[in-house]
């Protein structure tokens, strides 16, 4: 385990719900990239050779969507293999098979879940795949 | 039937039987007279042969005769001295050349002079010869009796004349045998030098180069000193030889039967007189050795004939050809032809004449016996007539009338006749004007008259009749047939009745029909009409043409409609699967709402199709009405509200998240610790938070189930393990309440084809509904089981039950049981009826009972709700959408 903060990304555009997460992961000791929109992400990601141990990025953004975004983290071989958590308002059927299909990690409601759930879940997979 | 077929046999037998016995008879005759022809024929060949067989006998008999005479006048040559010179003897029979004009001698020995000769003057008759040269000059030196030896006396042959050869034969066999020698000769010799006759020989061979020729020879003595009349002693003494004739029997007869152009007649001749010894021993001669004998048609006659001294036999016979000319031979067969052919002929015509007759014959017997049936017929049809028939004098008194008239009025005929006809009218006017319309007309037809029946009650009659009139046109009376039609009468005012009803009940469906059609026609929805089972469109309702932009050919068939129409993705609607073809298939009604209309302007419109057969009394579908209604703007204001309410979730979701997240700090202290009693609203907070999550999400589902954008994802599903995982989810909450949950499920079930997540989500509702609508420590049972090709579950609580009004409702959209709504506050009332749909949505049916603890003689243990949903077998149909449940 490493001895460094897991860093998290979080994409959300819902200010109040970004807050909401950014306050209850660093609660949980994760360092946050707080970003309100899928430019804002891709721009840091461009500028910091540190990338997030795990991206947590809502569907609808106000400028692209899920969809859109993961291609672009495509696009880059050293942000191919970020692991992306979907945490949506809707998750149609179809929806959630592309982003899966596509690489996503793991598609979550987010009124199914609380926070602590889903954090949970995102720790595990991290120190699991630094294992 | 049987004397029937006898006659018949018999008509025929008589038919036949007669010309085949004159065809018999005739036949016999015809035989009796060939055969009397045949022997009349026969007399008449036997008289020619007698005939004949005469003119042969006498033929040779006139022979001999000059084969006699020529004999004797040898003898005369003889006798004039008493030796005879060779050369003489020669002369004389060159000169007569007898040998050619009588033919028969035979060719060497011909006719010869036999000088008698003693054992004393032999040497010197021997000597003379040799030394006579009258002939020859050198004599005959070497002359000498044969056979050699010494005998008593000799009979030396000296002189012959053959047949063929004029020449006297010097060196011939014959010169100077001795004729004694030979045994067959000297007996006739001997017997002729006795009795001074000439003698006929036996049978001999003939010397010559033929073997087997056979003849005979006749002897005549030579006595000299011209000797007449004396004893045997003195011819003895006198003889000076012998005259000899050798004759040839076949040239001989054979000659005399050629001579005598007797054609097919056979001759024998036999060497004897004894008839029955007719033998080749002693045949003489026989013209055809090979002639058939005992051939029956062949004729014999034997005739005795005797030749100097000797009987002989002559055998005449006829031969196959011997006959009369060849007409009268015929004859028979003429007659025997003639005859058969005549008796044939006369048979036939005989039969033919007897057919036509018989054919005649029955005719008239069947044209009789049908004229006395329809006689009978007629007298049966008048005796037992129910009409009467009546004759008047001019006066109008009865004269006649038929027995029938009993049966109406009482009266027998007999005390009618005579009364006047108008003593029985029910109403005599009625007579004045029934004889103004006969003078007239002079007939009346289905005249109607009431007349006075038995007891004088009126009986109603129609009269048919018409005036008698004589040759000068006088009115002689009146004949008529009186038909009773009481009956008639009152089935004509049962008939005038009922068609009154008719017309009215006509009127009455034509006032519905038109109704009917009034409605149909300004009805707002589409109505057509279909033959079945072609499904061709026959009539169509305003609406419906204002719908499809057309009117409609009831000749164009359905696969013309079809191409206007489309399933809501735009492909064409397949023909089998609209309502109207489906409601003729299944008979049953049939509802559809995705079907798409491609107008003729190229505006689409989508309909509600409804087809429902139409049966007749019997259960048989005679048409299909099909109602159809425009339902794009009620599709279009569905998917709006549908889309809203999806858009309005989402939204929601957002500030609930929020909420939920915080509330989720707040609580666990991120933000301080909070005192018991904030703690507690906090999570009332919460609680309520959640409730409209659960709200939301309820909602998403009804609308996604609404909009029918689901998708259904059947997978080969066990139910006991999908009932576990339920179990294990639930679990939490049956704890809370310490209730306890039995799950049994049959052995041997099928996996079924199910979307899991959806049936899950029926089983969770209902469950959760059991669960919240139980008291605490309640019982809850869920059973599956199959039943014929439905799977049945049933899920069973001990709850508080639905109360009987609101039964009804309890599928309805936010339905909430009035006995719960204060007892359990949180339920939305969108569960069931999110079950039902899911229910239904997958071809199965869901229905429950229940009972409240309030009902009144509920027996124990009954209380609570028990829900059964079936699900088919088959699996549930895959279905493409965009939406899952819960999303």
């Amino acid at each position: 385990m490493s001895t460094q903060n897991p860093i998290i990304m979080v994409i959300e555009d819902e200010d109040l719900l970004l807050q909401a997460i950014t306050k209850k992961l660093s609660l949980n000791g994760i360092t946050v990239i707080s970003c309100s929109n899928g430019d804002q992400a891709i721009l840091y990601l461009e500028n910091h050779t540190q990338l997030p141990d795990a991206i947590w990025l809502d569907y609808y953004l106000k400028d692209m969507n899920g969809l859109e975004f993961m291609s672009k983290l495509k696009e880059k071989s050293q942000w191919k293999h970020l692991p992306v958590f979907v945490v949506s308002n809707s998750a149609s059927h179809d929806k959630v098979n592309r982003m899966l299909a596509i690489g996503a990690k793991k598609y979550l409601l987010k009124a199914e879940y609380r926070l602590d759930d889903i954090i949970k879940m995102m720790k595990t997979f991290i120190i699991e795949s630094k294992i | 039937m049987d004397s029937i077929i006898g006659s018949k046999l018999r008509d025929i037998f008589r038919l036949f039987f007669i010309p085949f016995i004159a065809f018999f008879i005739l036949i016999a005759i015809t035989l009796y007279a060939w055969d009397f022809t045949n022997k009349s024929i026969q007399e008449q060949k036997e008289i020619k042969f007698d005939n004949d067989a005469a003119i042969l006998d006498s033929a040779i008999d006139t022979r001999f005769s000059v084969y006699e005479t020529v004999f004797y006048d040898i003898r005369g040559l003889f006798s004039a001295s008493n030796s005879v010179e060779r050369n003489e003897f020669v002369t004389y029979l060159h000169t007569s050349n007898i040998a050619n004009r009588f033919p028969g001698f035979s060719d060497i020995s011909g006719i010869n002079f036999s000088q008698h000769v003693t054992a004393a003057n032999k040497d010197a008759f021997v000597q003379k010869v040799k030394k006579d040269t009258s002939l020859v000059a050198t004599g005959y030196p070497f002359f000498a009796i044969k056979p050699p030896g010494d005998r008593p006396e000799y009979y030396v042959s000296t002189y012959t004349l053959s047949a063929t050869s004029s020449a006297v034969a010097s060196a011939s066999p014959g010169f100077g045998l001795d004729l004694l020698s030979i045994p067959g000769r000297a007996d006739a010799l001997k017997k002729a030098v006795d009795t001074d006759m000439p003698v006929a020989s036996t049978v001999i061979p003939l010397l010559g180069n033929t073997p087997g020729r056979k003849g005979f020879a006749i002897y005549l003595p030579v006595y000299g000193n011209g000797l007449q009349f004396g004893t045997i002693e003195q011819r003895r003494n006198a003889i000076l030889g012998v005259i000899s004739g050798t004759f040839d029997a076949n040239k001989l007869f054979g000659t005399i039967l050629t001579e005598n152009k007797i054609p097919n007649i056979a001759m024998a001749i036999y060497d004897t007189q004894e008839t029955a010894d007719l033998s080749n021993r002693n045949l003489l001669y026989n013209s055809n050795p090979n002639a058939r004998r005992n051939d029956s048609s062949s004729i014999t006659k034997i005739i005795p004939f005797s030749l100097g001294e000797r009987q002989w036999t002559i055998r005449f016979t006829t031969l196959s050809g011997y006959g009369l000319n060849t007409e009268e031979e015929l004859l028979p067969w003429y007659v025997l032809i003639g005859g058969i052919l005549f008796s044939f002929l006369f048979s036939v015509a005989l039969y033919l004449l007897m057919n036509s007759r018989a054919r005649a014959l029955s005719l008239a017997a069947t044209m009789t016996r049908e004229l006395a049936q329809s006689e009978k017929e007629y007298r049966t049809i008048f005796e037992s007539l129910q009409d009467v028939y009546y004759r008047t004098d001019k006066e109008g008194k009865i004269v006649f009338i038929s027995p029938s008239i009993e049966h109406y009025i009482g009266l027998n005929p007999v005390e009618v006749v005579g009364r006047n006809a108008s003593s029985f009218y029910f109403d005599r006017t009625e007579r004045d004007k029934l004889l103004q319309a006969l003078q007239k007309t002079g007939s009346v037809t289905d005249y109607a008259l009431t007349l006075k029946g038995k007891d004088q009650k009126p009986f109603f009659v129609s009269l048919t009749g018409h005036l008698l009139l004589d040759k000068n046109k006088n009115l002689i009376g009146l004949e008529g047939i009186l038909r009773d039609v009481t009956e008639r009468k009152k089935i004509e005012q049962q008939l005038e009745m009922r068609s009154k009803d008719l017309e009215i009940s006509k009127n009455q469906i034509e006032e519905e029909k038109s109704k009917m059609e009034t409605l149909i026609q300004t009805l707002p929805v589409g109505v057509a009409v279909s033959d079945y089972p072609s499904g061709s469109i026959s009539m169509i309702n305003k609406m419906g043409i204002t719908l499809s932009g057309r009117n409609v050919n009831p000749n164009e068939s359905m696969d013309t409609y079809a191409k206007l129409l489309f399933k809501t993705n735009g492909i064409f609607y397949p023909l089998e699967e609209l309502p109207l073809m489906l409601a003729i298939q299944t008979g049953q009604s049939v509802t559809k709402d995705d079907i798409v209309l491609s107008k003729p302007d190229k505006t689409k419109i989508q309909l509600r199709v409804t087809s429902v057969p139409v049966k007749n009394a019997q259960g048989k579908i005679v048409t299909v009405v099909s109602i159809f209604e425009d339902i794009t703007k009620e599709k279009e204001v569905d998917r709006m509200k549908t889309e809203f309410i999806s858009l309005a979730s989402h939204q929601l979701r957002t500030p609930l998240s929020a909420m939920k997240w915080f509330l989720e700090m707040l609580l666990h202290g991120d933000a301080g610790e909070l005192v018991p009693e904030q703690k507690e609203m906090i999570v009332n907070i919460d609680e309520s938070n959640e409730r409209m999550i659960e709200l939301v999400n309820s909602l998403l589902n009804v609308s996604r189930i609404e909009s029918g954008r689901i998708i259904i994802e059947p997978v080969p599903t066990d139910i006991k393990l999908l009932l576990i995982g339920v179990q294990k989810e639930i679990q939490l909450k049956l704890n809370e309440k310490k209730q306890t949950l039995l799950i049994s499920v049959h052995d041997n079930l099928p996996t079924v084809n199910l979307d899991a997540k959806l049936i899950r989500q029926v089983y969770m509702n209902l469950l959760t509904n059991a669960i919240k609508y139980s008291p605490d420590k309640g019982e809850i049972t869920i059973f599956v089981s199959k039943k014929d090709d439905q799977l049945i579950s049933q899920v069973s609580d001990n709850g508080y039950g639905i109360p009987e009004k609101d039964k009804a409702k309890v599928f309805g959209k936010f339905y909430r049981g009035e006995n719960i709504v204060k007892k359990v506050t949180d339920g939305n009332g969108l569960g069931l009826y999110l079950v039902k749909a899911i229910i239904e949505s997958s071809g199965g049916k869901i229905w429950f009972e229940s009972h409240t603890p309030e009902e009144k003689s509920l027996p124990a243990g009954r209380q609570g709700t028990t829900f059964w949903f079936s699900l088919p077998i088959s699996g549930m149909i895959a279905k493409k959408g965009d939406v899952s449940i819960d999303s």
